[in-house]
C-alpha cells in the first residue's frame, strides 16, 4: 500500500505554541487546561490560546480569531509549503481544512453590536469574517499555493476527513502535495451548545474514566504536509469513513460505524490489528462516546491494546481536533512516548476494559491509529506510521 | 480523462416546491431551509442504493438560520437550545440524509466560497476515482436574510447531481474537471452556489458550454448517447 509522507507539521494548543512546546509538554506530561477567562453561566476548564497577532494589512478584511490562529501557526510549516510549490509549482500544491466554528466569535462580537446599537459591527462582513472560506484564502494567500483549496466541516471528524480528501486528490492526479490540517477557536455558541446538551465536564474531562462527565472545549490548530511521494518524518498510510445512520448526536451504542471504519482504515493501510501499537482514541470522557468507542475498540483489539487519550491534555479541539491528535501520534512516534493523562488520580471504568495510558509511558512504536467521531454520525479512522 | 457524467439532475430556487423531503412529519418541522432544501434534490437524483452510494454536499455559509436563532438565544437568554445546536453542524443535512435511508457510506460537508461548487465536484471525482460507483453531490444556500448578512441579499437555491465514472445509457452531460482561471474572488452579492444553476440548467436543456464557478472555469457537454 501507498503511503504518503508527511513532510512538515505546526500545531498550536493548550499545551504550548509551537511543535517543540508540545513536544515538550508531552513528554513532561503536563496538561493544558484552565479555568475559562470570560464569565459563563456554569464551571468547566478550556484548553484557551493567548491572543494572535492581527493578520497583515493586505489580508485585514478577512481578520478574526481563527485566520489569526492559523496564520500564525502556518508561519512554522510554510518554509515546507514553500519547499513543494518550488518542487510542484504552485498549481499542484492544495490545501484542505478542517474547521467547525469558523468565525463565530467575529459574529458572535457582530451580533453583540446588534444587540447593543440595532446595527452590525462597521467592519463585520458575513462573507470574509463568519464564513468557512475564510480560513482557506488566508492561507492560501499567506503561502502561495493555487492548487484546490477548501475546508471540510464534518463537525469533530472535520480534520480527519481532510486526509481522505488530500489522498484522493493526489491519487486522481489533481495535485502532487496538500497541506491538511484544522482550525477552531473557542466561542460561546459551543460552550452554551454542549452544556445544554449535558456533556460538558465542570471540572477536568476525564476520558473512558470511571467518573467522567463530559468535554472540556479546546482552541488550536495544527497543520500537516502530505506529499505524493518521497521521505517523510511520519507518513500518513489510509482513512476508514462510514456513517452511523443512527443519532445527529449520540453515537450508535454498539458502535457499529465506528467498527467499519476502523476495518476499512486498516484494510486499506494493509496493516493487521495486530500491528498496531497503539489507538490515539478520540477519547472525549463523555459517558456514552467513551463507552461506544471502547466497545468499538475491543472489537477489533480483544486483548489490550495501549489506548491514549490527549484530550484529557489539549481539551476538544473540535474541527481542529483530529489533525492536532495526528501531530501529537507523530511526536509521541518520534520521541517513543505514550502521552499519560497529566492527571495524578484518575480512575479508569473497569466495565470498558480498555488499556488506557493513564501515565506517561516510553516505548518505541511506529503504528498508530487515530479516531474521530462527530455529530451526524460521521465516523473517521486515520493511519499514521513512522 | 479528468471526466465525470452526470445521470440525474435536480434544482430547487426559492419559490419551488419541496416535495420529497424524506423525512418523518417532526423532523421535517424541525430542519432548516438549507436542509430540506438539500435533501430534496439529492432525493429526486438518488436513483442508487442508498445505503451504500456517498454524499458530497457543499454550501459555502451552511446552516445560517440556525446561526441567526442560537445568536438571538445566547444574547436573550444566555444559553442554547440543545436541538438548535447539534443542527447548526454544515454537515446536518449528511446526518439527517444518513438517518434517513440508513445510509452508512461516507458522507463529506465542505465549503469554499464561490468555489464550492467546483471543489464538491472535485471531491466527487476524488471519491469516485477511488472507489468507483456513483456519488451524490448536492449545493446550495439559504437566502441572505438574517442580520448578519448586512446588505448582501441573495434568494436561496439548491442543485443535486448523481455523477459516475462510468458512461451508461442513462448519461445527461459529461462534465470535465474544474480548472483555476483566475485569482481574484467573486463579488459577494450573489448566492455563493449560483454556479449551480447554470449547471443544472445547462444539463436539463441539452446546452454544452463553459461554466464559471468562482475562480474555476469547467466545461459541460451535453450527452447525444
Amino acid at each position: 500500500m501507498h503511503k504518503y509522507p508527511i513532510t512538515g507539521i505546526a500545531v498550536r494548543n493548550g499545551l504550548g505554541v509551537d511543535v517543540r512546546a508540545v513536544g515538550l509538554a508531552l513528554h513532561q506530561n503536563v496538561h493544558g487546561l484552565k479555568r475559562p477567562s470570560v464569565n459563563l453561566p456554569f464551571d468547566t476548564w478550556v484548553g484557551e490560546l493567548d491572543p494572535c497577532d492581527l493578520l497583515p494589512p493586505c489580508l485585514r478584511a478577512y481578520d478574526s480569531q481563527l485566520t489569526r490562529l492559523a496564520a500564525s501557526v502556518f508561519d512554522d510549516i510554510a518554509a515546507s509549503v514553500h519547499g513543494a510549490i518550488k518542487k510542484y509549482g504552485a498549481d499542484r500544491v492544495g490545501i484542505v481544512l478542517g474547521t467547525s466554528t469558523a468565525g463565530m466569535p467575529q459574529s458572535e462580537e457582530a451580533y453583540a453590536h446588534v444587540c447593543k446599537y440595532g446595527d452590525l459591527l462597521q467592519d463585520f462582513s458575513v462573507w470574509t469574517h463568519h464564513a468557512y472560506h475564510g480560513l482557506i484564502d488566508v492561507i492560501a494567500a499567506i503561502s502561495g499555493a493555487r492548487g484546490p483549496a477548501y475546508v471540510v466541516s464534518t463537525a469533530c471528524t472535520s480534520s480527519a476527513k481532510v486526509f481522505g480528501s488530500a489522498e484522493r486528490m493526489m491519487k486522481s492526479g489533481s495535485v502532487d502535495a496538500v497541506l491538511v490540517g484544522g482550525a477552531d477557536v473557542l466561542c460561546r455558541m459551543t460552550m452554551l451548545g454542549f452544556h445544554s446538551l449535558g456533556i460538558l465536564s465542570e471540572t477536568r474531562c476525564r476520558p473512558f474514566c470511571a467518573e467522567r462527565d463530559g468535554i472540556n472545549i479546546g482552541e488550536g490548530a495544527a497543520f500537516l504536509l502530505l506529499e505524493c511521494e518521497g521521505e517523510g518524518r511520519a507518513y500518513y498510510a489510509s482513512i476508514g469513513e462510514t456513517s452511523d445512520a443512527y443519532h445527529m448526536s449520540s453515537p450508535h451504542p454498539e458502535g457499529r460505524g465506528a467498527i467499519a471504519a476502523l476495518h476499512m482504515a486498516l484494510d486499506r493501510a494493509g496493516i493487521a490489528a495486530e500491528d498496531v501499537d497503539c489507538i490515539s482514541a478520540h477519547g472525549t470522557g463523555t459517558p456514552l462516546n467513551d463507552q461506544s468507542e471502547a466497545i468499538a475498540i475491543r472489537n477489533i483489539w480483544p486483548k489490550n491494546i495501549p489506548v491514549v487519550a490527549t484530550k484529557a491534555l489539549t481539551g476538544h479541539l473540535l474541527g481542529a481536533a483530529a489533525a492536532n491528535e495526528a501531530v501529537l501520534a507523530i511526536l509521541g512516534m518520534e520521541q517513543s512516548v505514550f502521552p499519560g493523562m497529566a492527571c495524578a488520580d484518575v480512575v479508569l471504568d473497569p466495565a470498558l476494559g480498555l488499556d488506557v495510558v493513564r501515565h506517561t509511558i516510553s516505548k518505541n512504536h511506529c503504528n498508530v491509529v487515530s479516531n474521530s467521531f462527530a455529530f451526524g454520525g460521521s465516523n473517521a479512522v486515520i493511519v499514521l506510521t513512522l | 480523462m479528468n471526466t465525470m457524467f452526470v445521470d440525474s439532475v435536480a434544482l430547487r430556487q426559492s419559490g419551488d416546491a419541496l416535495i420529497g423531503i424524506p423525512l418523518a412529519l417532526r423532523a421535517r418541522g424541525r430542519a432548516s431551509v438549507l436542509c430540506k432544501m438539500i435533501l430534496d434534490v439529492v432525493h429526486e437524483v438518488a436513483h442508487v442504493d442508498r445505503v451504500h452510494t456517498p454524499l458530497v454536499i457543499g454550501s459555502a455559509l451552511g446552516e445560517m438560520e440556525t446561526t441567526h436563532a442560537l445568536l438571538e438565544q445566547i444574547f436573550s437568554e444566555d444559553s442554547a437550545s440543545p436541538l438548535r445546536f447539534q443542527n447548526s453542524v454544515h454537515n446536518t443535512a449528511c446526518g439527517l440524509w444518513s438517518m434517513a435511508c440508513g445510509q452508512t457510506a461516507p458522507s463529506m460537508a465542505i465549503a469554499a466560497g464561490h468555489d464550492t461548487l467546483a471543489m464538491a465536484l472535485l471531491e466527487a471525482y476524488g471519491y469516485l476515482y477511488e472507489y468507483g460507483g456513483k456519488i451524490l453531490v448536492a449545493v446550495g444556500d439559504e437566502a441572505a436574510s438574517g442580520v448578519l448578512y448586512g446588505a448582501n441579499t441573495w434568494d436561496a437555491m439548491a442543485a443535486g447531481f448523481l455523477v459516475t465514472l462510468e458512461k451508461t445509457d442513462k448519461c445527461m452531460a459529461t462534465i470535465h474537471m474544474p480548472q483555476r482561471v483566475r485569482d481574484e474572488d467573486h463579488a459577494p452579492n450573489e448566492n455563493p452556489c449560483a454556479a449551480a444553476v447554470d449547471l443544472a440548467l445547462r444539463i436539463r436543456e441539452h446546452r454544452s458550454g463553459d461554466i464559471h464557478i468562482g475562480r474555476w472555469r469547467m466545461r459541460v457537454e451535453f450527452c447525444d448517447g
